[in-house]
């Protein structure tokens, strides 16, 4: 199908895998950086930051170039400092075509597939492959269709078909194959329909404006559509944007529609994989793909264990590799699946391949920007002086504590009917909901109370023991 | 008129001449799609012509009596050559574009250059949007 509809599509496709999957940094829409990339104080969403911005857009100008393909980048730094942000605002500057899987460590252990199977579609799925679809099209508005039946009724039958565009008009002579199809689409006079030159496959578009009046009533599925513009007969190309883990879903199973409707798709074979690389390097060398290296970005990656980051190690150094970002917020910590501790949870070989760019707290100033854009974003309107005291519970608690603060005191606010949130709310919601530090003084305090106190003890030898047998 | 407003004069033509050409190239094709559909149905026409006698062609303002095989060659020549044509201004018109996104500071259209996959391979990859074709 080589039709409008099949422009459409594909776009809407890859609209899905952008979808956010944290709402709270919806606010983002790009790095804030001007166009020598030097950050911007406060710009699209982004606050402060400005050392990690800046190495985020020295990435963001070479992964644009191509330059470090197979490489990656680390965002180290304390909860809440915005590393989710930078990565969100990474994948916004690198425009539509460019593919970004954003990805949690721990989403690696699932049961249907083994961690690798996991991480390798996760790289697969951010490599896009660009290819162009080239197609004759005829299109225009039926004048008219004339068809002569011979008297036996039987026999073949030959006709007209008149098509005109804004700029010309002209006649078809039309065989009995055609005069088939244009009655299966039921064509009639007044439709605007496409007519592939290759494979002879007729798309009704809509109907024509000029004909909209020709009945009283017309039907809900009745589309109208402009008389076409220009030439009759069109060369149409599109170019689509597929990854590399779509290509290989189709063709991981025997009926490959099936794919698309059972949903989860698996463990895809290596050899399956191999086939794919090779027809698309084959693609690449006669001039019909381009690569286009995408950005992985795996969230908590301390999660992911000692075997998920050796087979890393040798993935990123793939020729079709993208570049890997991963974000941490733990300091020295154990490597998962051994008893060595390091720096970030991650092995020093792998930790030796990365660009690391470290966040640091906010300072004041800046919670308060961030506070007063996530409340425009959450349609909540703060006093003055609202504002200044949710800085300070900010500051003193955590960031995220004073954002989850600002929908729930608006609501509070709608309560007592006013239209603006002000200090009574949020002092209200702040003696309704405990921060993590009032909650940890409270839970010290109240300990023995609490049930299975001492089988949590023991949970905790267990632990240890396994531990040891690892 | 000082330096700076020079320049930027001068970008504005350069914009406008770019653009001018393109509407130019846009409008010779449909001049010669419609020189396209004229030879198709002349064809057509002469093919379902039964006598065997010379036919009336019209070149330029004289009517010329020509036998059909011969008016038919002409025809067809034509019809091969505004093919090319349209082909030449095609491939042309995607770097014109490309070269007048340049100018006004807008992103390149990626891909365009790229030679087309064949049919089935399309087929093929579109198995992964769920059509069938």
């Amino acid at each position: 199908m080589a039709t409008v509809s099949g422009v459409a599509k594909p776009q809407e496709i890859h609209e899905i895998t952008r979808i956010e999957r944290i709402g709270a940094h919806s606010h983002i829409r790009g790095l804030g950086l001007d166009e020598s990339f030097e950050p911007r104080h406060v710009s699209q969403g982004m606050v402060g930051q400005l050392q990690a911005r800046r190495g985020a857009g020295v990435v963001l100008g070479m992964i644009k170039e191509g330059k470090i393909a197979g490489r990656s980048v680390l965002l180290a730094g304390p909860p809440g400092t915005g590393k989710t942000a930078i990565a969100m605002g990474l994948a916004q500057a690198l425009g539509p075509d460019t593919p970004f899987t954003s990805m949690s460590g721990s989403e690696i252990y699932s049961l249907e597939m083994s961690k690798t199977e996991a991480l390798t579609q996760a790289i697969r799925k951010s490599i896009g492959v660009r290819i162009k679809e080239e197609s004759e099209i005829i299109e225009g508005e039926v004048v008219e269709i004339q068809v002569e039946r011979p008297a036996t009724g039987v026999g073949t039958k030959v006709g007209k078909l008149t098509l005109k565009s804004t700029d010309m008009e002209t006649i078809y002579d039309l065989g009995n194959k055609m005069i088939e199809a244009l009655m299966k689409e039921k064509v009639q006079a007044g439709d605007v329909i496409t007519i592939d030159k290759v494979t002879g496959k007729i798309t009704r578009i809509g109907r024509s404006f000029t004909r909209a009046r020709d009945y009283d009533a017309a039907g809900p599925q009745t589309r109208f559509v402009q008389c076409p513009e220009g030439e009759l007969q069109k060369r149409k190309e599109v170019v689509h944007t597929v990854t590399l883990h779509e290509i290989d879903v189709i063709n991981s199973r025997t009926h490959g529609f099936l794919a698309l409707f059972s949903g989860d798709t698996g463990e895809i074979k290596s050899e399956v994989r191999e086939q794919i690389n090779f027809k698309v390097s084959e693609w690449r060398e006669e001039g019909k793909a381009e690569f286009i290296p995408g950005v992985l970005f795996i969230d908590e990656v301390h999660m992911l264990d000692i075997e998920c980051f050796s087979f890393m190690n040798r993935a990123l150094e793939d020729e079709m590799a993208p570049i890997v970002i991963v974000a941490t917020n733990r300091g020295v910590t154990r490597i998962r699946g051994t008893n060595y501790q390091s720096p970030h949870g991650m092995p020093l070989d792998l930790l030796d391949r990365m660009v690391i760019i470290k966040t640091e707290p906010y300072n004041k100033e800046d919670l308060k920007e961030i506070l007063r854009i996530r409340s425009e974003e959450e349609d909540c309107d703060l006093e003055a002086n609202a504002l200044e005291v949710l800085t300070r519970i900010a500051e003193e608690s955590s960031l995220r504590y004073a954002i989850q603060l600002i929908t729930t005191a608006s609501l509070v606010s709608r309560k007592r009917k006013a239209t603006v949130v002000g200090i009574e709310d949020i002092k209200k919601v702040y003696s309704l909901f405990v921060d993590e530090k009032r909650s940890m003084q409270y839970l010290r305090e109240l300990q023995d109370e609490y049930m299975f106190h001492e089988a949590e003890i023991d949970n905790e030898i267990n632990e240890s023991e396994k531990m040891i047998t690892e | 008129m000082d330096a700076a407003e020079q320049k930027t004069l001068l970008h504005m033509i350069e914009i406008e001449k770019k653009a001018e050409e393109i509407l130019v190239d846009k409008n010779d094709k449909i001049k010669l799609d419609m020189r396209r559909n004229w030879d198709r149905e002349s064809i057509r026409a002469l093919e379902k012509l039964k006598t065997n006698e010379k036919v009336w062609t019209l070149f330029g303002s004289n009517y010329i009596r020509l036998t059909k095989e011969k008016a038919k060659n002409i025809l067809e020549d034509d019809l091969k050559e505004a093919n090319i044509e349209i082909n030449k201004i095609h491939s042309e018109l995607k770097l014109k574009m490309n070269d007048l996104r340049d100018l006004e500071y807008k992103e390149k259209y990626e891909g365009f250059s790229l030679n087309p996959l064949s049919r089935k391979e399309m087929s093929a990859v579109k198995q992964v949007w769920g059509e069938s074709s």
